[in-house]
């Protein structure tokens, strides 16, 4: 276990944030959490929404690179159906990211899946943060063979950087230590 | 020259999360082209928005005023409307009012010729050579609304080009550092 978390510890010992920058905390903690539970508790990453994220953005990408090609090659009388086609489904793959975003991924920072002995465990981690305030709540989602636990903790942001916006893996790795291990 | 930059973009990132960012200047840059796209197609004009950069209009129009136009396949052209367009070989667009229509019962198109309000004479001289008229298929737009001087900004990215790319230039760099907020 030592040798696991000074894997973690080493992997975000350069994590650091920019103080008062909100989005840049919730990268340090977005990338601290796929760290920790890959590293300490052993899970692969699931990569299911980025890969969907990125499979319609490039799509969409391509389309209106084709489109511009075209349009730049053809006079616009003649290329107006074409145009037609590729703006509809451009905006179509963008309708649809936003809403898998909005209603699939929601606030699931991390999906991770691994395999102990006969027990099969997926784990699904969300933050939620309200804008303006420093607490966050954390929800894990435990799948063991079918059985789902849910555990959660609100805590502030505050707990976890140090004075200098330094990133503190072990209050971390602590702190979601003790929410996992929390009896319900 | 470009390694050091790029490891310096992409420092301690996987391929992953490099892809995610490039997807996201590729979606802001995507975005406003196909909105662009999305007017033209509804306003049927090529480029409906366009920027007046004569005084030949004044006073209806002056330098930097922005345009907008829309080409309804109904409407009919008529004497007096303001109509912006561009002659074969030429690349800047021109804002002028028709003049005169008259139809060739031959062929059954509009010969339309325009003038600038401010100009002393009709656009003959600015047509190709030997063109008296031009025809609907040069015409872009109609002119159906304006917003004054917003359009002095492009006239100034125009005249001094290196204003341009050095705006691009920072826009990019800024996309890269900026980090989305969700």
């Amino acid at each position: 276990m030592e040798e696991k978390k000074n894997a973690f510890y080493n992997s975000v010992k350069d994590l650091k944030i920019k103080k008062y920058s909100n989005v840049d905390v919730q990268y340090a903690i977005e990338n601290a959490v796929g760290k920790l539970f890959t590293k300490v508790y052993g899970y692969t990453e699931d990569f299911k929404h980025s890969n969907v994220y990125l499979f319609l953005g490039y799509t969409a990408s391509i389309i209106a690179g084709a489109a511009s090609l075209y349009s730049y090659l053809t006079p616009f009388e003649n290329c107006k159906g074409i145009l037609a086609v590729s703006v509809s489904l451009y905006f179509i793959l963008c309708g649809l990211l936003t809403l898998y975003v909005k209603f699939v991924k929601k606030d699931e920072i991390f999906n991770g899946n691994k395999q102990d002995e006969k027990v099969k465990k997926s784990i699904v981690v969300s933050f939620k943060n309200k804008k303006y305030s420093d607490n966050v709540e954390i929800n894990i989602e435990l799948n063991e063979n079918n059985k789902v636990t849910k555990k959660s903790l609100m805590k502030s942001y505050g707990s976890w950087f140090d004075e200098e916006g330094n990133f503190v893996a072990s209050a971390f790795l602590k702190d979601i230590d003790a929410v996992l291990n929390k009896k319900d | 020259m470009l390694q050091p930059l790029l490891d310096n973009l992409f420092s301690g990132k996987s391929p992953r999360e490099i892809a995610h960012q490039i997807l996201n200047i590729f979606m802001i840059v995507t975005s406003a082209f196909m909105s662009w796209k999305a007017l033209a197609l509804i306003t049927n004009s090529e480029s409906p928005i366009v920027v007046v950069l004569s005084e030949s209009m004044e006073p209806a129009f002056q330098r930097g005023d922005l345009l907008f136009l829309t080409l309804p396949r109904q409407e009919p052209f008529i004497v007096g409307d303001i109509v912006v367009y561009k002659i074969k070989g030429q690349e800047i667009p021109i804002v002028h009012r028709i003049l005169k229509i008259h139809k060739n019962e031959e062929d059954g198109e509009d010969y339309i010729l325009t003038k600038g309000d401010n100009n002393n004479i009709d656009d003959r001289a600015l047509y190709n050579k030997d063109q008296l008229w031009i025809k609907k298929s040069d015409i872009i737009g109609k002119v159906k609304g304006y917003l004054p001087y917003i359009g002095y900004v492009t006239i100034v990215m125009s005249d001094y080009p290196k204003l341009k790319y050095l705006l691009l230039g920072v826009l990019t760099i800024l996309m890269f550092f900026e980090k989305e907020e969700k």
